[in-house]
């Protein structure tokens, strides 16, 4: 990972369980767009309404596309400019990806992020065999 | 292969990746046909291990950020870094050639070093793996990182844990 290793952040308003696809979706290639369009419907309407928000370093390179420059309000979205749409919102939530936890999973991440656990017996040996390995 | 003379470093135009097979066919593809592109749009680091010219294992490194859906007012006060952000290692993937020699642990743990060194400069608070079926599971889960209830096949630790490992 390098420094620039969020370049991006959207908020498509998109609820968790869109986000959290979105990341199956991701690993697809151009041949399952078309298929997952239809099924991520929703996304792509999240995509439109929330205007692009684009916060990044990436943003420069955006706004030279007509997606992220068109406000939804004047656009009679097409097909083509959708299928952009959503493959562009698919690579920012891939790269910045946010992920909704239910209460119960937060409260078991968050509770390890405030205690965190010693590494357990297989981690610190993984360690030293590691750091053996290529020489720290 | 002589395991001195593993390398790991950044996938480039110049590894042959067609070669690679690990029997996850997903995980074969994702080296094959959409690595470099999310290395290009910075979606993803993909980073290789090389032995005898070939490459003999890859993980993908990428950022997110955790929140709760709804968040009590009285816990949102007190959660200065919210949302939290993370690593997440979404893939990783040792060729069948090369598999049961340890090499998926050196590979992981290569991934914990690189996190923990970039979080000098960013802020991680935690490392995220994504199994992709049982046996990574177990194989993450052996290594002391924990489930999510909800989504079983995910899985984390936090970054403390990692540092205390002195890589």
């Amino acid at each position: 990972m390098t420094a620039r290793a969020c370049p991006a952040a959207i908020d498509v308003a998109a609820g968790a369980a869109l986000a959290i696809e979105a990341v199956g979706f991701l690993g697809m290639g151009a041949h399952g767009l078309g298929r997952n369009l239809r099924r991520y419907g929703p996304l792509a309407e999240s995509v439109r309404h929330a205007g692009f928000q684009c916060l990044s370093a990436d943003a420069a390179a955006w706004s030279k596309s007509a997606v992220a420059t068109t406000p939804y309000e004047e656009t009679s979205v097409s097909d083509f400019v959708l299928a952009n749409a959503v493959a562009a919102a698919q690579r920012v939530i891939g790269s910045h990806e946010k992920i909704t936890l239910s209460a119960k999973d937060w409260e078991v991440f968050y509770d390890a992020l405030i205690n965190p656990p010693e590494p357990n017996e297989k981690l610190k040996e993984a360690a030293r065999r590691y750091r053996e390995r290529v020489g720290g | 292969m002589d395991e001195l003379s593993l390398v790991i470093e950044p996938l480039g135009s110049h590894h042959d990746r067609v070669a690679f097979s690990c029997g996850e066919p997903a995980l074969d593809a994702y080296l094959q046909r959409q690595a470099s592109q999310d290395i290009r749009r910075r979606v993803a680091q993909v980073f290789v291990a090389i032995g005898d010219a070939k490459i003999a294992g890859y993980y993908s490194l990428s950022a997110s950020s955790f929140e709760k859906d709804e968040l009590p007012p009285t816990l949102a006060k007190r959660l200065a870094h919210y949302p939290v952000p993370a690593a997440v290692l979404g893939r990783l993937a040792i060729d069948r050639e090369q598999q049961g020699r340890g090499l998926g642990e050196t590979l992981l743990l290569d991934a914990i070093r690189r996190v923990v060194r970039a979080s000098t400069t960013i802020a991680v608070y935690a490392i995220i793996v994504d199994a992709k079926n049982e046996r990574a599971e177990a194989f993450y889960g052996r290594y002391g990182f924990r489930a999510f209830a909800s989504e079983p096949r995910r899985l984390f630790l936090p970054l403390e844990t990692f540092e205390k490992l002195g890589l």
